[in-house]
């Protein structure tokens, strides 16, 4: 214990109690992947169990590129410009993380359904978002949108405006200042941001089951599996998702989004 | 480098709120090819003059002319201003000769252009040595520098800078003093500079304009500015360090609460006066002549141009510090009466 010599008795406590939350995170994580790694080979031979990662590989990627094209922009100009309703359009960005998931897949359900003004609009063009992929991605979006938003504007949060302004003295318009002073000063928290979201979407269940049971994504395939088969069946799907879910926190902490002291 | 074509710049009845800060029916001419100082403290609203001239601040009322063109409307990058903000604001992504060459690239100008304008601007500014380097591995002075170049590298018609010299070191402060009026006199551009240091003001301005509460109180060449502060405020804030309420006022004096000090021509509606520390003189000899009052040195401080010493004479007054005087001796003080001001 040698490196308690010294500590405030503060310092000591606080680790200790730490302790305790950083167990209680782990214990369950590391149970399930010592017992899950047997069964994860076999797993990974089951056609159901490939497709429903498949789909939510495919649509967590497509969600998080259509939150990255819309939500930096949407980012950059909360955090630069003034405008009424601003502070309304702020909040609004963190509902989808206020309310139940099943609510929320609920609400996208509402307005997207055939029956609905704007899911009909949708249907007449051909797409439709109930036990569709696009619904899956919908899903997605809705739930994991306000990560990249809230990163995205961390980061232009970070970069001075003078910054900007001179790059605009300099004869760079605001699309151009934005290309090249602003978008790769605020590239790692963008990027931090789209990791997030894709780890949020990927790991979406309450809103997807209830707008696209169809086609199966991972999580609602270890639902299924769960409720139909049992807990021995599920423990290995859990265990493929968790190597996923490592996957994404190593790629988080190489980009540089961990802890950092002061 | 060629000179640079001169432009004029003109501030007419300028409104401006931002924040706290405020610009209140500010006008302004420069005249092309000058170089202008800007005084004002903390909060005056400097900046927000500064990047309202640039186009980052649309002005509620009034208008901005360069060269007699009304440019009031045009974005910061049609208006060829060049913009030294306070901290530099380099680009941290790029080394310094991208920074520099950054401008010319927006203006889409031919590579082999880009070269010589960057050659020669690096040879001006002595940066040479600097090309390859990140902004984060220089100096306070050598980014300030860096930043000039990229300023005028693009030949602009006016250059601002915002407090330049701050968190700069005092050797290298001088360094980019000279480095200014150098540039200046090289290259002839128009020069608005704004700061809280009235000796930077001394030694670069031409012309002097004081701003307080986002207000033009007194404009005119510095010199003049210096020698006749239009009020006690500016007058104070130039280093008068004996400004007084005046109590009445006669045909050839003014009284300072129970002291009479002679003036040749007493305005009769002063409400205070003031003289500078060096204009008093302090001497355990007797002086002869008017405004001489016996008093005890009660203070003493500082070192060299800053030495001073407080005076009890029945008024309190600060003088600089001769070399044999100290707290507790007798002496005496004269105030030269064309050395008093009124307001």
């Amino acid at each position: 214990m040698a490196w308690l010599r010294g500590k405030s008795p503060f310092i000591i406590l606080s680790a200790l109690t730490g302790s305790i939350l950083v167990l209680f995170l782990l214990g369950p994580i590391l149970s399930t992947l010592v017992n899950s790694t047997p069964g994860i080979p076999g797993a990974l031979g089951d056609k159901r169990i490939t497709d429903a990662i498949t789909v939510s590989i495919t649509c967590a990627s497509v969600a998080t590129l259509l939150i990255l094209v819309t939500g930096v922009p949407l980012a950059y100009v909360l955090i630069r410009y003034e405008f009424k309703g601003r502070g309304l359009v702020d909040s609004i960005l963190d509902l989808p993380i206020l309310i139940p998931h099943n609510a929320a897949g609920i609400a996208i359900l509402f307005f997207f359904s055939s029956r609905s003004l704007v899911g009909g609009a949708f249907n007449w063009i051909g797409l439709s978002f109930v036990d569709t992929s696009l619904g899956v991605v919908v899903a997605m979006a809705f739930v994991s949108a306000p990560f990249m938003v809230r990163n995205a504007q961390e980061a232009f949060r970070a970069i001075d405006p003078r910054m900007e302004r001179v790059a605009r003295s300099l004869g760079a318009g605001p699309m151009e200042t934005f290309t090249y002073v602003s978008l790769p000063l605020s590239l790692r928290g963008i990027l931090t941001g789209t990791v997030l979201t894709w780890a949020r979407a990927v790991s979406e269940f309450g809103a997807v089951v209830v707008l696209a049971y169809y086609p199966k994504t991972a999580p609602v395939l270890l639902f299924d599996v769960l409720i139909g088969e049992g807990l021995q069946k599920a423990i290995p799907i859990t265990g493929i998702l968790l190597v996923i879910g490592a996957f994404m926190f190593t790629a988080f902490r190489v980009i540089g989004g961990g802890p950092k002291t002061e | 480098m060629e000179v640079l074509k001169l432009s004029s710049l003109e501030i007419k009845c300028l409104n401006r709120r931002w924040g706290r800060f405020r610009i209140t029916d500010l006008s302004l001419t420069v005249k092309a090819g000058e170089y202008m100082m800007l005084l004002g403290p903390t909060g005056s609203g400097k900046t927000l003059l500064l990047e309202t001239i640039a186009g980052f601040h649309k002005p509620e009322t009034g208008a901005i002319h360069i060269d007699n063109t009304d440019v009031t409307s045009w974005q910061p990058e049609r208006r060829n201003i060049g913009y030294v903000p306070q901290n530099q604001s380099l680009f941290p992504n790029m080394t310094v000769q991208k920074n520099i060459e950054f401008g010319l690239k927006m203006h889409k100008i031919g590579d082999t252009e880009i070269s010589k304008r960057v050659h020669e601007i690096l040879n001006l500014i002595d940066i040479k040595n600097l090309s390859n380097r990140s902004p984060q591995s220089l100096s306070g002075g050598e980014r300030q520098k860096v930043a000039l170049a990229r300023a005028l590298v693009l030949r602009p018609k006016i250059l601002l800078l915002d407090e330049p010299m701050s968190n700069i070191d005092t050797p290298t402060r001088s360094e980019l003093m000279k480095n200014l009026g150098t540039i200046h006199k090289k290259l002839g551009v128009t020069i608005i500079h704004v700061t809280h240091n009235h000796e930077e003001a001394g030694y670069l301005g031409e012309k002097t304009g004081i701003l307080f509460d986002g207000k033009i109180r007194q404009v005119g060449a510095t010199e003049e500015v210096y020698e006749r502060p239009a009020s006690h405020e500016i007058a104070r804030f130039l280093g008068f360090d004996n400004i007084y309420k005046v109590t009445r006022t006669s045909n050839e004096s003014i009284k300072i609460g129970e002291k009479s000090l002679i003036h040749p021509a007493v305005n009769m509606k002063a409400e205070a006066c003031g003289w500078r520390r060096e204009n008093v003189k302090v001497s355990r000899e007797n002086l002869t002549g008017f405004n001489v009052f016996k008093g005890v040195i009660n203070d003493c401080r500082g070192v060299g141009a800053t030495a001073q010493v407080t005076v009890d004479a029945g008024l309190t007054v600060i003088a600089s510090k001769h070399d044999d005087i100290k707290v507790g001796d007798e002496v005496y003080i004269q105030i030269p009466a064309d050395k008093i001001f009124l307001w």
